[in-house]
């Protein structure tokens, strides 16, 4: 053999060991993966099917005071796609499209995301998951999402709020994002559980018993004070009055004296085609206005309490008064002429108010104040709820000591001036408003929610002397509007122009006017507000104290309240002017 | 001088006509042959296990057509092997030749096809031409066409001056930039081997070896310096190196397919009972990553069985190489052998992590009709090589 042949032999035996040992390395290797490490990959296989799925804890329904459902979740699917996973999108989008009640050329690009997760239809029934799993469609799987119904529609939606998911698709990620759904979103949305299935790749259940599992806990439901039917009552009446007015919105809370339970809070706005709609937020808790001559009650009740006047005591009230620089005036010109103190809150004297306040002072008036609710929270736990702007006697300017008391220098919510008004009628104790009557277990046990223990704030005889006063001014002063025969009302009217953004000035033609009030003014049952923004007259008594009359005067019906006997020699009438006469 | 017999009604054939086409038969290499079958017959099988849960196609659609690629294989095999290597070897060029225009036409209206579906998608790889309804992955023939090259220029010299390889090492590295540039790392890396065995047998000195691998190395970092080699597929080519402890690292395929071959354990799952490739966990798992099903549903017994059958087609391709004389024959041996070889040892590599992750197929198992014929082609060169190996000495 010559030499050079023998080389590439040589050679040529190199490349064969060169082969047998990269066979021997692979097999070497082989053995280690699978004989060596195969416990650990086995693990792992049967870790690749485990995926833990979150059960999301169905929401509890929420009742009006009589058991109507308002709402409530239903068991939906979100369907969901792992996209990577369909390889024909346009033939599986013409499967589902129909399904999903939408169009091919909506999910056909969510199909081609490339994302590994897309959300195909939201909300789907029982029965459309049941037709959508038949077709077996690899990639396309299904998320557990309760739908949140509300039964009436957008009667409650300032009140209940709703829900939103933070992720859609994602299983208990839901939860209150105002209103009740939010306030008692801890109660409501109970606990989301978990547990681990046996899935595929493609997100398909494997035939296999689910393991660790942790059941979800069901939410509470909850009995709300409001009753549905004074609701759509109390709506009817704002709405009809907004459109008459051309008010910009319109709030009419309706309060137990006695406990402080509403039961109806309406708050609506002005819609784009000028009809009214709901407003974005509660704006009887959390708008704050200057409310005009309803906040007189300060002045009154506690110079009643502090003994400084009683409902006779006279004084020379003048139409025009320098206080701190500023003139403020009577709504009407008249001479200065002597005015006892009844007459200064029926006819609505913002210079009686002023005279009857200078008895008080700065201090006791902010005490007054503060006794009965203003400048702090209502105590009803509402989100977003303002507690008011009133200032204290240290940074009060001098013309404060005029605008204050006649409910033009502070800023309040019409929430906290019923429920000055509802400790009046309660004769002098103050109950926290309340939403909330009971709650109800997943089980159906009802719980109720003790009333809270009401606060003395008033002396039972100053609310008895102040009560007589308030019913002047439906009998004959600014609100005789406001009176639901045979029942007597007792009242306040409040006019007030509407500050401007900047806080130093109004803004022309802008005005609040509100009528609270509450009946049988004898053995008071029902308290009450109307505010309404902007409307045309813009007079609390003329625009607000009517709609107050026509949801009181449905509600003594609905409630069937007695009509006491009227202590009063002359029974309340509602002129015909009052009726758009 | 051939004496004539008479042959009825065929008219005149030489005798030594009729011997030689006896001797061709006799001389098929029936062992590689029979390798080569199993393998592919297994590989029909598996791609079936692979691809019968492949919605909303039939489950045979995609083994009836590795069926139909395997035949076509059979088919180019015989014929390669029939027609002598040595007329072949002119036309090596012409081969050449066309293998280049081929991929210069992927870099020009190249397609990037997600192998196996068939479902073209942005992103990846520029590696197809379709050649009327069929898609053609000429890089996988470039190999064989630089091989015949190759054969054909260092077979026919017996002076292997450094100056005299320029020429086709420079040819075969036009071939070679034109598949990085794709990227199709994988096969560049082939290529090399190749050519690095070819090298070694046409009997080019070791201090010439060391110095063309040393420039190797210069062009590969140079290439990485002048980012022709992007930092990703650099990446992937070094990230096998730092497996993580857990279950899953950065090589994502790698990792999956390693779980699927490590939990067939020793026995595998049985056929077509595998859970990771029932749930189509691994991606590629019909083409690149068709071992892991291997792995999965056959175990270490059917894995190292299939290495074995390798292991055959590569020795008995080694020992065609060693009993030619004819020296372009040897070297096209040679060449296939090491392309064989190379592509097996890197494909399983990569599936068992003791490779970096490339494209490349694993030979008469992997789906797709280019892979197939061009290694049934391979087979039929070296039986085509043996059987006239008492022709040409």
């Amino acid at each position: 053999m010559r030499p050079v042949h023998r080389a590439r032999q040589r050679r040529l035996a190199l490349l064969a060991v060169g082969t047998g040992l990269a066979a021997l390395a692979l097999v070497a290797r082989l053995a280690a993966v699978q004989v060596l490490d195969a416990p650990r990959y086995a693990a792992y296989a049967a870790g690749e099917v485990r995926t833990e799925v979150a059960l999301p804890g169905v929401r509890g329904p929420i009742y009006d005071r009589s058991g109507r459902l308002l709402a409530a979740s239903l068991p939906r699917v979100d369907v969901v796609a792992d996209d990577f996973l369909v390889s024909r999108p346009a033939l599986v989008a013409s499967e589902l499209a129909p399904l999903l009640g939408t169009t091919v050329g909506r999910i056909e690009p969510l199909l081609a995301e490339r994302s590994g997760y897309v959300v195909l239809g939201l909300h789907v029934t029982d029965a459309v998951e049941a037709k959508i799993a038949a077709l077996g469609l690899p990639g396309i799987s299904f998320v557990a999402d309760p739908l949140r119904q509300y039964f009436d529609g957008s009667l409650f939606e300032p009140i209940l709020g709703g829900v939103h998911s933070l992720v859609p698709g994602e299983p208990g990620s839901a939860s209150g994002d105002a209103g009740i759904e939010y306030m008692e979103d801890r109660l409501l949305a109970g606990r989301s559980g978990h547990e681990v299935l046996a899935e595929s790749a493609a997100g398909e259940p494997l035939p296999a018993r689910p393991q660790d599992v942790v059941e979800p806990v069901e939410g509470d439901g909850l009995v709300l004070t409001i009753d549905e039917p004074l609701q759509a009552e109390a709506t009817r009446d704002v709405a009809a009055e907004m459109a008459k007015t051309g008010a910009r919105s319109g709030v009419a809370i309706v309060e137990d004296v006695h406990t402080g339970a509403i039961l109806a809070m309406v708050d609506l706005v002005r819609g784009r085609n000028g009809r009214a709609v709901p407003a974005a937020t509660n704006l009887g808790a959390t708008a704050v206005y200057q409310p005009g001559s309803v906040m007189k009650i300060a002045t009154f009740s506690f110079a009643l309490q502090d003994h400084l006047i009683t409902p006779d005591t006279v004084f020379s009230v003048p139409f025009e008064l320098s206080v701190g620089g500023y003139w403020f005036q009577d709504a009407e010109f008249h001479p200065t002429e002597p005015m006892p103190a009844y007459q200064i809150l029926a006819q609505s004297s913002n210079i009686g108010t002023i005279e009857v306040s200078r008895l008080l002072g700065p201090d006791r008036l902010y005490k007054a104040l503060r006794a009965l609710g203003f400048g702090r929270p209502t105590g009803l736990g509402w989100p977003g709820a303002s507690p008011g702007i009133i200032g204290s006697p240290a940074t009060w300017y001098g013309s404060d000591l005029g605008s204050i008391p006649i409910g033009t220098g502070e800023g309040v919510t019409a929430l906290q001036i019923l429920d000055a008004f509802t400790t009046v009628a309660d004769g002098g104790v103050m109950h926290a408003p309340s939403l909330v009557a009971a709650t109800v277990s997943p089980s159906g046990r009802e719980h109720l929610v003790p009333p809270r223990r009401g606060r003395r704030v008033l002396d039972a005889s100053t609310a008895s002397r102040l009560v007589p006063m308030f019913e002047g001014v439906v009998q004959d002063g600014t609100a005789v509007c406001a009176a639901v025969p045979p029942y007597t009302v007792a009242g306040k009217t409040g006019t007030a122009q509407v500050v401007n953004s900047s806080g130093t000035g109004y803004v022309p033609g802008d005005w609040n006017a509100t009528f609270v009030g509450f009946l049988p003014a004898q053995a008071p049952q029902l308290s009450g507000i109307v505010w309404l923004n902007h409307p045309q007259p813009i007079y609390g008594g003329s625009v607000s104290a009517p709609v107050f009359a026509r949801i009181m005067g449905w509600a003594v019906r609905h409630f069937d309240i007695a009509v006491p006997p009227v202590r009063d020699t002359q029974a309340q009438v509602m002129p015909a002017i009052c009726n758009g006469a | 001088m051939a004496a004539h017999v008479l042959d009825r009604g065929a008219g005149l054939r030489t005798r030594r006509e009729e011997r030689s086409a006896l001797v061709l038969l006799r001389h098929v290499d029936i062992v590689l042959v029979a390798a080569t079958l199993s393998l592919a017959a297994l590989g029909v099988v598996v791609v079936y296990a692979a691809t019968r849960g492949d919605f909303p196609l039939e489950p045979t659609y995609y083994a009836k057509r590795q069926l139909v690629f395997c035949v076509v294989g059979f088919l180019v095999m015989v014929v390669v092997a029939a027609v002598d290597f040595r007329r072949i070897a002119h036309w090596a060029g012409l081969l050449y030749g066309a293998v280049l225009l081929l991929l210069l036409a992927v870099l020009a209206v190249g397609r990037s096809v997600a192998a196996g579906t068939g479902a073209v998608s942005a992103g990846v790889a520029q590696r197809w031409i379709s050649l009327g309804p069929v898609q053609v992955q000429p890089s996988e023939f470039a190999v064989l066409a630089v091989i015949g090259l190759l054969a054909v220029s260092l077979g026919g010299r017996a002076d292997l001056r450094l100056r005299r390889l320029l020429a086709p090492l420079g040819l075969t590295a036009v071939v070679g930039l034109l598949i990085v540039k794709q990227p199709d790392l994988g096969t560049a890396g082939v290529l090399l081997v190749v050519v690095l065995a070819m090298l070694v047998v046409a009997g080019v000195k070791v201090r010439h070896l060391l110095l063309l691998l040393a420039l190797g190395g210069l062009a590969f970092f140079a290439g990485v310096e002048l980012h022709l080699v992007h930092a990703s597929q650099l990446q992937r080519l070094t990230s096998f190196l730092h497996p993580s402890s857990g279950a899953m690292s950065d090589n994502y395929q790698e990792d999956l397919a390693k779980q699927a071959i490590g939990s067939g354990g020793l026995k595998g799952t049985g056929l077509f009972d595998g859970l990771y490739t029932n749930l189509n966990y691994v991606p590629e798992q019909s083409t690149d990553f068709i071992f892991a099903t291997v792995g999965e549903q056959l175990g270490f017994v059917g894995s190292a069985a299939i290495i074995g059958l390798y292991l055959v087609i590569v020795l008995r391709m080694l020992r065609a190489a060693q009993a030619v004389r004819e020296p372009v024959g040897r070297l096209l041996c040679v060449g296939v052998m090491a392309f064989l070889a190379f592509s097996v040892f890197q494909n399983i590599g990569m599936n068992i992590g003791l490779m970096p992750v490339t494209g490349i197929p694993l030979p008469f198992i992997s789906y797709g009709g280019s892979a197939i014929v061009v290694f049934f082609t391979s087979v039929g060169v070296v039986l085509n090589v043996e059987m006239r190996r008492h022709r040409y000495r």
